[in-house]
């Protein structure tokens, strides 16, 4: 008992709570500016972490925000909008009239909204929309009024490709502008699509003649512009990048009969929306979509579905990474501060204020790093939001601006707080827990991990690393067709890596142990170097991690890339395609504009010398919501050239009306071969029989092939984007493409050799692989980080060893020399266990790939790769120590042993 | 029954002697928690004698009036009351560590007690055990056996939380290598522990202190730009800050020659005499047991009285 006034000094806890933050203040974030260096470290390594993820959150808020910007841009005063089941001509005359017929509705206009290129002469080709109204009804996007110049427009439709025939048409001014503009570089044409020079002779913006020199691709070829009218209120949607047509114009240009692509609905004053969408919803059928006018079009998310998944893989990887590194940073602060913070506790300060220095001081990197982070996952998002970018535009027009809030450093630096304090709380525990007395009398440094239990925890996490992978292998078998597989498959992943990381930690000592014992005898300072790193194992195994992790990643990625090319060239030389591709442009086949290969220009292809066979390719997207679109792919002679997970490889069956799903579509709604899918059509649900899922990647795996006949009976007759033409015995895929050329038989046509399809596709592919190689240059940075970090911080506990060695006689320049060649073991180590741990690494991701691409690929081991980046993150290593080395040199030996 | 008298707001630099009619308490009431005492109000380093009352007070009460008192920063309080009690008791504390296979007894059934305001001498050659016994005492160091009663309650049952907090109160430690945070500025350094215990603005009592030890001046300096003498004013100042009613200092002039050890020596019992705080001073010196009111020998662990007070 107390009877000692004393006990008044206990004031309230609002107090007490002052006073702590005060104590922090002046404990904690003291120690941040005056080891200005460190704080600096462990932001930058924070920034790296969280860049990651940040980028992932800033493209999906900009696709978003730009999606629906641009959604509610075309939309104007309408307040609901129809989506047909295809997103090309999914509504019909007969459904604008059902719609309009509800009661609720004031006025209902059908558009067709084609997305196409426009070029000219004298600029890069750009894609647009090409909007289809009618005058008749109100308009969408905002427009007052029907514009006189299209109310003008005749009625005259061009009957048939011909440059004497043009479209009236409204043009931005600015879109004129930049067709007009002369490059630099004259016409680019090895570029897609900008060799047509059929039909135009006009002199670009040639007296007031705007549109001159201009042409939209269409269905039915090359449409000239000219006589187009400026409006200027379209200078506002995506920079002008739109055109409007008259909707019967529209529609035939873009093969659409007489459908249209969206129906905007105005409802009747004071009519209740969500009442309205509920009665659209019941006069146009599940098959059809009623959603609030603004709703980007569902074909935006497939470019979203095929970058973002990745992107996260890599954002959770590198953020796993940054927490381990300021974890490192934070305990190594904390090593240095053990004396610090038993003074504190032998003054009276409780546990729980000691654990919060080192928490505040995570919390306050965390938020420094994180806003770091933010900027830096801007700098990421840029290019991959562009790559997003022209997937967008060609699937609907819309491009993807960045947008970036203050919110979005606000949700940075929350990211970046919660991984600097979730890195501290390991380290502020042991703060708190330590022994007081002990620490005080210099006594009680902890001992050191036994080579027994790392060799244990290596050993256990190996077996581990071997469990997750049999997981992966286990997640993906069979196409992964069941729903608990690609959750089994992405953990197991994970688990691989996280197996592989601590195995890191734990065999990197050892192999310094191992080592030690190896160079008794040897050289001093090797040894020296050696006694350092096995005595501390846990640094050791921080810095082998950071070291082998920006090997490993190097090495799982371009391991990667080579699996997909070469899973590409196995698909695009097998089956008999072994010939050319004919398109209207230079993109992957399952995403194209709406420009599509006239009818013509089949037959005529057939009649080429040469030509064997020629495969029209025909695909449609079926549904109305964003995620789970379908891609239906005809043609018209079916090969059955893919691996079957289940089901029949019979032809036969398949040409009386069978389908094949693709993997993902049959995983999401459960197909099985014998059962039948539902697919949305314009005339409603129509079940197909499934004879099997095979491994169809398109649209990652979201795909149905159906015989051209029920695609014609149920979409009707549609015209091919990509033509497959097989050369007749004796005639090269080179002859015969540069046969093909040279025939004429369409303006702008492509024609590609496999070969040139096969790199087109490679690069796309790899497209989709750069936000690892992001990962894998900020790793680089990562290992530099780290090694120079704990080089540093161990240095200053080093001081007196060092003292003692010089005072025995080490030179200044042995010092350093002790230091570099500490990094370099290290760094030789890091890189060597990145290599041996990176081949599980790529076992893993190949195995759960064909999950996110859809398709599975060949293993390959991208060796060649190692000769850059082991030397890389080895000289990373070393460059890291030349700081603490010179740090080193300059020690002053007597202050460092009279050091308390 | 002997009377101890304690005084709180030792910044008064002239403490009546002990005893002092006006200062001591009436002794019929022992009860801890309801203390006769004795208040006055303190102008100018100048007693008000008519101005003390005789209060009984409760818990409770003390510490209203200790905050009505220190709302008026012009006037002090001093507050004296009777206590029986012993600040410190060590009942039959042991204390072993293990090196390996050997088993080390660093305290062997020690048994002390330390009553308020008294000096003791803790002697011993290096190795006797006299650092762990001040560690057990203070609560740094849990005893293997034995109870360590601390102003009244046993600190080997409280968990480390409590632990933390009776040291803040009642405790002040004085290291021989000083023990100073090389990040604060040494008035920093003295106000750490009424920050630790919740005082907002606990400068103006640092920096008193710190002029008390002879440093006035040199508040804003590092530890790192003071010299060793320096650094243990800023070690004592610190441990006294908070009054705790025990001071524990380990060879506090270990680390300093001699003639800066004698002058720190002497002003480290002189403060402590002036605050009415116990001190137990662990050290080889003999000649500091002349300074103490009673000197104990530790030799392997075991305590026992020292001959060398007779001296
Ligand atoms: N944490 C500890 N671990 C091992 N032995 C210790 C520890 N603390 C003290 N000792 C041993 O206990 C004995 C008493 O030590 P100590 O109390 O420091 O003596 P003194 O302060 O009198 O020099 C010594 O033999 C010392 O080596
Ligand atoms: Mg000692």
């Amino acid at each position: 008992m107390n009877a000692r006034t004393s006990g008044a000094r206990r004031t309230s806890r609002q107090n007490r709570i002052t006073a702590s933050a005060k104590t922090l203040r002046i404990l904690g974030l003291r120690h941040l500016r005056r080891h200005k260096l460190r704080s600096l470290l462990a932001v930058a390594a924070l920034g790296a972490g969280t860049s990651l993820a940040m980028s992932v959150l800033i493209v999906t808020q900009s696709v978003s925000a730009s999606m629906t910007s641009f959604g509610t841009e075309i939309a104007g005063g309408a307040q609901l909008k129809v989506i047909g089941s295809t997103p090309e001509g999914g509504i019909s005359q007969h459904l604008l009239t059902a719609i309009r017929d509800t009661k609720g509705v004031r006025s209902a206009t059908g558009v067709v909204q084609a997305v196409t290129i426009v070029q000219s002469r004298n600029a890069r080709p750009a894609v647009t929309i090409a909007l289809g109204v009618s005058c008749s009804e109100s308009l969408p996007i905002g427009l007052r009024g029907c514009p006189t110049s299209l109310k003008s427009a005749s009625t005259a439709l061009p009957s048939q490709a011909s440059a004497a025939q043009m479209p009236v048409a409204l043009v931005a001014p600015k879109l004129l502008e930049r067709m007009a503009a002369v490059g630099t570089g004259g016409r680019a044409n090895g570029n897609a699509g900008t060799n047509g020079n059929a039909g135009t002779n006009g002199n670009a913006g040639a007296n007031g003649n705007a549109g001159a020199g201009m042409q939209l691709r269409t269905d039915v070829g090359l449409v000239p512009l000219t006589g187009a009218r400026e409006l200027n209120a379209l200078n506002g949607i995506d920079d002008g990048r739109l055109i409007i047509l008259p909707l019967k114009t529209a529609q035939r240009l873009f093969d659409r009969g007489h459908s249209m692509d969206a129906v905007y609905v105005t409802a009747d004053a004071g009519a209740s929306i969500p009442k309205l969408q509920a009665r659209l919803r019941s006069a146009v059928g599940g098959w059809n979509g009623v959603v609030p006018s603004g709703t980007p079009p569902p074909e935006t998310s497939i470019a979203s579905n095929a970058i973002i998944p990745m992107l996260l893989v890599v954002a959770v990887l590198a953020s796993g990474i940054a927490a381990v590194l300021v974890y490192n940073i934070v305990s190594l602060s904390l090593e240095e501060r053990r004396k610090e913070n038993a003074i504190l506790a032998a003054l009276g300060a409780a546990p729980t204020t000691i654990m919060m220095g080192p928490l505040a001081e995570g919390a306050v990197l965390g938020a420094a790093g994180g806003i770091v982070g933010s900027a830096g996952g801007w700098l990421i998002a840029k290019p991959v939001a562009s790559t997003l970018s022209t997937f967008t535009k060609t699937l609907a027009g819309a491009p993807v601006l960045i947008h970036i809030t203050p919110a979005t450093f606000v949700a940075g630096a929350t990211i970046g707080v919660g991984l600097g304090v979730l890195a501290a709380v390991r380290p502020a525990l042991r703060a708190a827990r330590a022994g007081i007395a002990g620490e005080l009398s210099r006594r009680d440094r902890r001992s050191a991990s036994s080579p027994l239990a790392l060799a244990s925890r290596a050993t256990a996490s190996l077996v581990l690393t071997g469990i997750a992978l049999t997981g992966c292998w286990f997640g993906q078998r069979h196409g992964a067709l069941h729903s608990w597989q690609p959750a089994l498959a992405e953990s197991s992943f994970f688990v691989t890596v996280i197996s592989v990381v601590i195995a890191t930690a734990s065999i990197a000592p050892l192999i310094m142990i191992g080592a030690r014992r190896l160079a008794r005898g040897g050289r001093t300072l090797t040894g020296l170097a050696l006694s350092n790193l096995a005595r501390e194992p846990g640094r050791t195994g921080v810095m082998a991690i950071a070291v082998a992790a920006s090997v490993g990643t190097a090495f799982i990625t371009a391991s990667f890339n080579q699996s997909v090319h070469a899973g590409l060239s196995a698909s695009l030389s097998g089956g008999g395609s072994q010939g050319v591709f004919v398109a209207t442009t230079a993109r992957n086949s399952s995403v194209t504009v709406d420009a599509k290969l006239p009818a013509h220009v089949i037959q005529r292809l057939a009649r080429v010398p040469g030509v064997a066979t020629a495969n029209a390719q025909v695909t449609i997207l079926a549904g109305h919501i964003a995620g789970r679109l379908v891609e239906v792919e005809a043609s018209t002679r079916p090969v059955m050239d893919l691996q079957l997970y289940a089901g029949h490889e019979s032809l036969a069956r398949f040409n009386r009306g069978y389908v094949l799903v693709g993997p993902a579509l049959a995983r999401r709604l459960n197909l099985s071969a014998g059962g039948h899918l539902r697919i949305d059509t314009p005339h409603g649900y129509a079940y197909l029989p499934i004879q099997g899922v095979w491994a169809d990647g398109t649209l990652v795996g979201e795909n149905v092939t159906v015989p051209m006949s029920t695609m014609t009976r149920l979409w009707g007759p549609q015209l091919p984007a990509v033509v497959a033409v097989a050369p007749r015995p004796g005639v090269s895929p080179a002859v015969l493409a540069r046969r093909i050329k040279a025939a004429h038989i369409y303006p702008g046509l492509q024609v590609l050799t496999a070969s040139q399809v096969l790199r087109l596709a490679s690069s796309i592919a790899a497209g989709q692989l750069a936000p690892f190689w992001t990962l894998q240059h900020a790793l680089l940075l990562v290992a530099f980080v780290a090694v120079l970090t704990t080089l540093l911080l161990v240095g200053v506990e080093r001081d007196r060893e060092m003292a003692m060695l010089s005072a025995i006689g080490l030179s200044p320049a042995g010092m350093v020399r002790l230091v570099i060649s500490e990094a370099a073991i290290l760094g030789l180590a890091g890189a060597a266990l990145g290599v041996a741990l990176g081949f599980p690494g790529v076992i893993a991701l190949n195995e759960i790939a064909p999950i996110f691409i859809g398709f599975s690929n060949p293993l390959r081991f991208d060796l060649a790769t190692l000769a850059i980046y082991v030397p890389l993150a080895i000289a990373a290593s070393v460059t890291a120590a030349v700081l603490p080395a010179w740090r080193a040199m300059r020690l002053d030996v007597i202050k460092a042993i009279d050091y308390e | 029954m002997s009377f101890n008298t304690e005084f709180l707001a030792p910044d008064i630099l002239t403490v009546p002697e002990r005893g002092s009619p006006a200062l001591t308490a009436k002794h019929s009431t022992v009860s801890v928690c309801s203390l006769t005492a004795v208040l006055c109000d303190v102008r100018e380093q100048e007693i008000e004698i008519e101005q003390c009352r005789t209060r009984e007070l409760s818990c409770e009460r003390r510490l209203t009036y200790w905050r009505h008192y220190e709302r008026k920063p012009h006037r002090t309080v001093r507050l004296a009351f009777e206590s029986t009690l012993s600040v410190l008791e060590l009942h039959s504390v042991s204390k072993r560590f293990h090196r390996g296979e050997e088993t080390i007894t660093a305290l062997d059934s020690a048994q002390l007690t330390v009553r308020a305001g008294e000096l003791i001498a803790l002697l011993g050659p290096s190795g006797s055990g006299k650092s762990t016994l001040l560690h057990v005492a203070g609560g740094l160091e849990t005893p293997d056996e034995g109870r360590v009663i601390l102003a009244g309650e046993d600190i080997t049952r409280l968990n480390a939380g409590q632990l933390a907090r009776s040291r803040r109160r009642h405790i002040g430690f004085v290291f021989q290598f000083f023990q100073l945070l090389p990040a604060l500025t040494a008035v920093e350094n003295v106000e750490l522990p009424l920050l630790l215990d919740g005082e907002r603005r606990p400068r103006r009592a640092a920096a008193r202190l710190l002029e008390r030890t002879g440093l006035g001046g040199r508040e804003d300096r590092f530890p790192g730009e003071l010299s060793g003498g320096e650094m243990q004013r800023v070690a004592i100042a610190r441990a006294l800050v908070a009054n705790p009613q025990l001071i524990l200092a380990d060879e506090p002039t270990g680390n300093l020659d001699s003639a800066t050890g004698a002058v720190i020596m002497d002003m480290l019992t002189e403060q402590v005499r002036d605050t009415g705080a116990a001190l137990v001073l662990a050290t080889h010196d003999p000649s500091a047991a002349r300074r103490a009111d009673r000197a104990l020998l530790l030799r392997d662990g075991a305590l026992s009285a020292s001959a060398a007070l007779d001296a």
